[in-house]
């Protein structure tokens, strides 16, 4: 029962998200005639051809309805700028993307976690205020200026990482992305490290980590199996959430990077009024957003006994 | 955490490592990695008239003709050619010359192949060049006659840019995609396509049966890299061998970098502001004069191209100029900067104490830059403008429907070396109407006549045509002309390659420096 109300709140979602977007770009200035014209002088003669090629002159409930018919049977459309098909450009285009939101999420929870949870054990140390300017630090610096500082140090000055590209081969775009995936982790990898920090601090107190020193186990187990494993949902949340946001927008860290990705295309996109584009675009990210959060439950249930249990008696 | 990143790091340097000693591909010296700053969308002109796509159709694709170092017709595809009349022109097809896939080509592709401009269905991008072509047929199995609706001087110039050839099956299958990464294109220049991907770039290798000079370089590849920085750092490190992507405004932080050479040759463009005669205060021919005066050019050239450029005094573009006069420009009215000359004007005027003005321009790009500029100058006497921002697309919708136009920034870029390009759009009343490019909607009857006489005269009369319209525009003012940019290309200096305002062999011409 609650599967199929939540999949009805996806396809409402959704439905929402495709209007609005197909009512917001229609109703901004300007039109696909630019980007199908070149920005150059035309004739009234194809002016006319472009307008009902691309049926601008219909009201919009005809020609969202008509986008909406050819989405529903699987057919997306063409990009107005490229005349590619739309599945075509994303296909092309996801794995870059995956691959950068997936090595920076690595990054992120391989560094963040540990890091939080170090800080929180040595809690007012050294370490931990190292730890803590170093992520108050990451937290500050825009991606797309870490970007360029990683590219003078690493790419140009050290010569050890490529400067731009995706890179062919899995190995060769592993190499190519590890830069960008820094750029992109290291805010993250700030915000979880304050997180899981946080978490864990409000752990320290409780009776049951005391009561587990007091049986004298040693303090790696202690924070291992008893305090990381309860101080994981709110991680979890934060890691699809960002999960989710990498996948969509990581455009700043795309450009500098000269990488080819979703979000450079979107902004592309929406600049040239190609609403073919944006609307498979939006709607992809929207039902990223949505099984990401459906995955982030499902781990609550993996992860915390107590959530299962709950669930179980309701 | 610092062991967890010591432990990150040491993974991905094993990584390069293995990559390095064999994972890239060696770039050897008969291969050359171009980067683009915006990705080409189309390979075939009617859908990607813009420069990145332009650049890479002009390697892979022939026109009939083509122009000559000073900007002449010259032939190409056509070995030569016959006026029978001033409105016809037949001409000769060079013999024994296949596509790259070893099809000959016919009189009828190259027929076909200007037709299909004329088709709305194609709804082809350089249809502006050809309205005045009325039949396009092949006569026997060598020529192609065109006969145009009245005779047009600039139909040659023209079609050297854009009378690319294609095979007739392949454009006639393929009216709306033809050249796009599904479909991709087919001609008889000295490079072939092996691979197009909006994301992944464009590769072409040289086509071995080309029937001119073949290429020194087996292959090129194009990559886009959009950040201009990132280009920069990606030439300076080597693993991008040439681009033609750099601003000369930023030309300072590229002839400096060691390994690189930059080369500057004058573009076909002009910089101007454009003034609506139609309404408000800009009506008054003084104020427009006055402000003619009161704009320092100089000072405008020197801030928008960085040395790279130089003041324009006319309305046409400086190597359009040099096409036309040569040496020996005509005499033309002038405003020299001269802020009491300006008062002076402004005295004679129906705001004699000024005005307010509201002028819009695009928030990204140069427009801002240039607009305060002019601004600070006109505020000096007395015309205060109010700048407007605004979304570069929104600006543009706004501009293109000729929406409460004031002061308008225009950077335009042509192609051809013909005047006939430029003027119609700037002083002729059907460009005045909406989507047009007169944004100042100067134009009389009496204007479309000199246009339409332009284009049937040929040698000095045409020139003294020319000068009387550019006189009439910088006496009437509706334009100011502000500066010229030049074109760059940085390139490795292990590469040579010619690059001349009129050159559309640039990619051709690439060569291992020291050949």
């Amino acid at each position: 029962m609650a599967v199929i109300k939540r999949l009805c709140a996806a396809v409402l979602l959704l439905g929402v998200l495709s209007v609005l977007t197909y009512g917001l770009l229609a109703v901004a200035p300007g039109g696909p005639e630019q980007v199908l014209l070149g920005g150059r002088p035309s004739t009234p003669e194809t002016r006319a051809a472009i307008r009902e090629q691309y049926h601008l002159d219909d009201p919009f409930p005809v020609r969202y309805a008509r986008w909406l018919g050819d989405a529903l049977q699987g057919d997306f459309g063409t990009s107005i700028s490229s005349r590619e098909p739309v599945t075509t450009m994303i296909a092309d285009r996801l794995p870059v993307t995956a691959g950068l939101a997936g090595y920076a999420l690595v990054l992120t929870v391989v560094v963040g976690v540990p890091a939080g949870l170090i800080a929180a054990m040595r809690r007012g140390g050294r370490l931990d205020q190292g730890i803590t300017l170093a992520s108050l630090v990451a937290l500050s610096i825009p991606s797309f200026a870490l970007s360029i500082l990683l590219l003078y140090g690493f790419a140009v000055a050290l010569d050890w990482f490529p400067v731009f590209g995706a890179g062919d081969t899995p190995m060769d775009r592993l190499v190519h992305l590890t830069l960008p995936a820094i750029a992109l982790a290291a805010a993250q990898a700030a915000i979880v490290v304050r997180q899981m920090r946080a978490a864990a601090l409000d752990l320290a107190a409780q009776d049951f980590l005391t009561f587990a020193k007091a049986r004298g186990l040693p303090r790696r187990r202690v924070w291992v199996s008893y305090a990381l494993r309860n101080a994981a949902l709110p991680v979890l949340t934060v890691g699809g959430l960002l999960l989710a946001a990498n996948l969509t927008g990581s455009v700043f860290v795309e450009q500098a990077f000269g990488l080819h990705g979703l979000g450079a295309l979107l902004i592309g996109a929406v600049g040239q009024k190609d609403i073919p584009v944006v609307q498979a675009l939006v709607l992809l990210g929207g039902a990223i957003v949505i099984i990401v959060n459906l995955l982030i439950d499902l781990a609550y249930v993996a992860v915390d006994p107590r959530v299962r249990h709950k669930a179980a008696a309701a | 955490m610092a062991y967890a990143k010591t432990a990150t790091v040491a993974v991905v340097l094993a990584l390069t490592t293995a990559c390095s000693s064999g994972g890239t591909t060696p770039q050897t010296d008969d291969s050359l990695l171009w980067a683009v700053n915006n990705p080409p969308n189309s390979l075939d002109i009617a859908h990607g008239f813009n420069n990145a796509s332009t650049l890479i159709q002009t390697a892979v694709l022939d026109t009939m003709v083509t122009l000559d170092a000073r900007g002449v017709p010259a032939p190409r595809l056509a070995t030569q050619w016959t006026q029978p009349d001033p409105a016809t022109y037949l001409f000769t097809l060079r013999k024994g010359v296949r596509f790259a896939d070893g099809t000959p080509l016919t009189a009828d592709d190259a027929a076909f192949s200007l037709r299909r401009h004329l088709d709305p269905k194609v709804a082809s991008q350089a249809a502006s060049y050809f309205t005045t072509v009325k039949q396009v047929e092949a006569v026997g199995d060598d020529q192609v006659k065109v006969t145009l609706k009245r005779p047009n001087s600039a139909f040659l110039a023209m079609s050297a840019i854009a009378w690319q050839v294609t095979p007739r099956k392949l454009a006639e299958a393929h009216p709306q995609d033809l050249g796009s990464p599904e479909v991709g294109t087919m001609g008889t220049g000295p490079f072939k396509v092996t691979k197009f991907s909006l994301t992944s770039g464009v590769v072409l290798e040289r086509n071995e049966s080309y029937w001119g000079r073949k290429p020194a370089l087996r292959r090129v590849e194009f990559k886009t890299i959009t950040d201009p920085e990132t280009l920069r750092l990606a030439v300076r490190s080597g693993e991008v061998d040439a681009t033609d992507g750099l601003y000369v405004r930023d030309a300072r932080k590229w002839t400096g970098l060691p390994g690189v050479k930059t080369i500057f040759y004058p573009g076909n463009n002009i910089g101007y502001l454009s003034l609506a005669v139609k309404t408000g205060p800009l009506k008054d021919l003084h104020v427009r004069r006055a402000i003619a005066y009161a704009i320092n050019r100089k000072a405008v050239a020197d801030l928008m191209t960085a040395g790279h450029g130089t003041p324009a005094a006319t309305m046409l573009p400086s190597p359009q100029l040099a096409a036309l006069y040569g040496d020996g420009l005509p005499a033309l009215p002038a405003y020299p900067y001269d802020v009491q000359a300006a008062k002076a004007e402004l005295a004679k005027s129906a705001h004699p104490q000024g005005f307010e003005l509201e002028v819009p321009y695009a928030s990204t790009g140069d427009g801002g830059t240039v607009m305060q500029a002019v601004a600070s100058d006109l505020a000096k006497i007395g015309i205060k403008l109010i700048l407007q921002p605004s979304p570069v697309d929104q600006y543009r919708a706004r501009v293109m429907q000729h929406d409460r136009l004031s002061i308008q920034y225009v950077n335009l870029a042509y192609g051809t070396p013909d005047p006939l390009e430029v003027l119609p759009d700037m002083v002729s009343r059907a460009a005045a109407e909406p989507e047009g490019f007169n944004f100042s909607g100067y134009g009389t009857a009496a204007t479309d006549k000199q246009l339409d006489t332009l284009a049937s005269t040929t040698g000095q009369e045409r020139k003294e045509q020319v000068t009387a319209l550019l006189t009439e525009i910088a006496e009437q003012v509706p334009y100011i002309p502000l500066f010229y940019t030049d074109q760059a290309v940085a390139l490795n200096e292990k590469f040579t390659g010619t690059f001349t305002t009129w050159s559309t062999d640039g990619i051709a011409s690439l060569r291992p420096a020291g050949r």
